[in-house]
């Protein structure tokens, strides 16, 4: 009886123990200096400028800090076209209204609109290995949380993929926002509408 | 030596670490089951449980879009939602079905009134009964909250990963939206009052119709899972023509075996034939269609449901010999991104009865309607309470083609014990960027599933001194009691 105290009594100081140490790590490991711009509000304040993400793969495409700030201003979209099923006026995107069927293009995927599908996936993976689960909300939340609008001031979306509309959407080449499908946690599906603009079809383009 | 390699080994340290946290797991499982035992003891002080009680939870999967369920129809509401929902997804106030009672339309406390979805004149019967309370913008919520509090400060006031859907149907299933799912509502439900309501039951107090799910996790009592046609058994051509070979696998599983771990999988198996068996031959009278003086429809929801009603049919001592018991059962295709209102020749129109979301709500409505009928044919509709939920509601204003993940919706309490007829909570001002909307018409729900889940685990039995060990977050709410529940 005794000598199962005394065992179990070791368990809990050695599971104090290790959680304290665990608590030293990971403190550590929030502070420390993965890239060279700092934390919002903390060494250089004043410069407002988001954190770059810690990551390991290097395909991922992070651009300095000022890359980042300089590129906030939209890239060029197509012209509008007339929309057979408007959505609701508070959620229409000025630059993404669907073809008509009859004008829509053969289901062919342009390599280029995929590499950026699948990259923003893979930005959205680091973010979600730093914060431990994906960003939430419509597509101008998660391009805000993504941008530096996060707990760490940490940058997930590097120039080459920020193509914003007017309502601070993240567009896909065609002009049309980005759909994220939120699964769960740890699944996310980012789709673009294709060439045609309308999603769901067989020309959307997929990553997750 | 490549990473994944290195990842393979374990050093000393992670394995301390490991250890440590897994005793603490142990201890902590270890002292959740012993609170639980607790509270049963607390249960049986009070004296036994006596009478019938059944909860049947109908969960519409991938998020239902509320917002057209119920649709505010006074005047200035109505042109509130029109504005707002557009086009597309609008249903014209004349399409709506009135919720009255005695020919007189029902309002809420701020003086709206409502119509229901045009797919679902059932429930507008069943409404005017006084059978059916509806809830207004409910939703999982951490605390109360407000969309000051929401912009202010997310990860105190927001639920964990709001608007994914696995993250939304645990936590409308767990009722504790701020911790990692370990157990569901009803599961707890069923660790409290199991042992006091059911002392002789010959089956599981939680049975779904739909497969594993959170809802009725609990740490002592297993959900049994149910097909639409009954418990899957061993029998057959292949088990011998007068099962033979299971008579001699369960002779077999009853030899006393010197490893305990193979004479508890015996065990355990034994039972499950026994179970399968008991259950299979208590609802062999009601197989018949003719059994039911109102049919059941023949969708998948309608199929469980009647499985539910037979099982209920079966609960008195001759058979299952229970006093309490759990169901659940579900409808999938909700997420209604696109095709919203599609038909099935491609055409987009709110009222065509080949819709989805037109068709999706009219099989729940036929559904509840045959199993009410089902539950007052049997003598038990005082004693059985259904009611829906969901992932979430879906954006206020169409996506051109549907509608997106949302958060507080609309919902339905079903029974004989409901106060029903009347609405409860506080419609959301239908405006987006509006004070109740966190952006793109996502209302913050204003009644929690800690207060719907309390009102009925009140109803059910379970004391008010336990209901903080079942709803851990439910201090925080102004009010335990929504009232629905007579």
């Amino acid at each position: 009886m005794k000598r199962g105290r005394l065992i179990f009594s070791g368990v809990l100081v050695l599971a104090v123990a290790v959680s304290l140490w665990r608590f030293r790590e990971s403190q550590s490991d929030a502070g420390s200096p993965v890239t060279a711009g700092p934390e919002v509000g903390e060494a250089d304040p004043g410069s407002g400028k988001p954190e770059a993400p810690a990551t390991s793969d290097a395909e991922t495409a992070v651009p300095p800090a000022d890359a980042v700030a300089a590129s906030a201003v939209p890239r060029s979209v197509p012209a509008p076209l007339p929309a057979a099923n408007p959505a609701s006026p508070q959620r229409q995107s000025p630059a993404a209204p669907p073809l008509p069927v009859e004008k829509r293009p053969a289901a062919v995927v342009p390599e280029p609109a995929q590499a950026e599908v699948e990259a923003l996936a893979r930005n959205i993976r680091d973010y979600r290995d730093r914060f431990g689960g994906n960003p939430v909300g419509n597509n101008a939340e998660i391009v805000r949380e993504m941008d530096g609008g996060n707990a760490k001031g940490a940058a997930y979306l590097p120039s080459d993929l920020k193509r914003l509309n007017g309502q601070g959407e993240l567009i896909d080449e065609w002009g049309t926002p980005y759909f994220f499908h939120q699964e769960s946690a740890k699944e996310i599906e980012i789709r673009s509408a294709g060439a045609d603009r309308v999603l769901w079809t067989s020309d959307d383009i997929v990553a997750r | 030596m490549n990473s994944f390699a290195l990842n393979s080994f374990t050093t000393r340290r992670n394995f301390l670490s490991r250890a440590a946290f897994s005793g603490l797991g142990m201890t902590a499982a270890g002292s959740i089951i012993r609170d639980f035992g607790l509270m049963q003891s607390a249960m049986a002080a009070q004296g036994p449980v006596s009478g019938y009680k059944a909860i049947v939870c109908l969960f519409l999967s991938g998020g239902n879009d509320a917002n057209n369920w119920i649709v505010p129809t006074d005047t200035e509401t109505y042109n509130a939602y029109a504005t707002a929902r557009g086009g597309l997804l609008q249903i014209p106030q004349a399409a709506l079905l009135p919720l009255n009672v005695g020919g007189s339309p029902i309002t809420d406390a701020d003086g709206h009134t409502y119509g229901l979805h045009p797919s679902s004149s059932r429930l507008q019967t069943l409404f005017a009964e006084g059978k059916v309370a509806s809830l207004l913008n409910i939703g999982s919520l951490v605390r109360p909250t407000t969309k000051t509090q929401y912009n202010a400060n997310p990860t105190f006031y927001r639920p964990p990963q709001l608007f994914s859907h696995s993250d939304q149907v645990t936590q409308w299933q767990t009722s504790i939206p701020d911790q990692a799912p370990t157990t569901g509502w009803c599961g707890r439900v069923a660790d409290i009052i199991n042992g006091v309501a059911n002392p002789a039951g010959n089956i599981s107090m939680s049975i779904s119709l739909a497969g594993a799910n959170t809802l009725q996790v609990g740490n002592m009592v297993a959900q049994y899972q149910v097909a639409t046609t009954g418990a899957e058994t061993l029998s057959g051509a292949l088990m011998g023509g007068n099962n033979v070979r299971v008579k001699a696998m369960r002779d077999m599983m009853g030899l006393p075996n010197a490893n305990l771990q193979r004479q508890a999988y015996a065990e355990v198996l034994d039972r499950a034939i026994a179970t399968g068996d008991l259950l299979n031959t208590s609802i062999s009278n009601t197989a018949n269609d003719a059994f039911w003086t109102n049919a059941f429809p023949t969708t998948s929801i309608g199929s469980q449901m009647k499985m539910i009603a037979r099982l209920i049919e079966a609960r008195g001592p001759s058979k299952f010999n229970m006093n309490r018991q759990i169901f659940f059962c579900q409808i999938g295709g909700f997420d209604t991104h696109t095709a919203q209102v599609r038909t099935n020749t491609g055409t987009d129109n709110v009222l065509s009865n080949t819709g989805a979301h037109y068709s999706l709500l009219f099989q729940v409505s036929e559904a509840i309607f045959a199993f009410q009928r089902a539950m007052e044919q049997l003598g038990v509709a005082n004693d059985v309470t259904t009611f829906t939920a969901s992932d979430f509601s879906r954006t206020f204003p169409n996506n051109s083609q549907g509608s997106d993940h949302g958060w507080g919706s609309n919902h339905f309490v079903v029974g004989g014990a409901v106060n029903g007829g009347k609405f409860y909570g506080k419609l959301p001002t239908l405006a987006i960027n509006g004070p109740d909307d966190t952006g793109t018409g996502r209302w913050i729900p204003t009644l929690s599933v800690d207060q719907h889940s309390a009102t009925l685990a009140r109803w059910f039995g379970v004391d008010s001194s336990m209901m903080s060990a079942l709803l851990p977050n439910l201090s925080r709410f102004s009010s335990s009691n929504l009232g629905f529940m007579g």
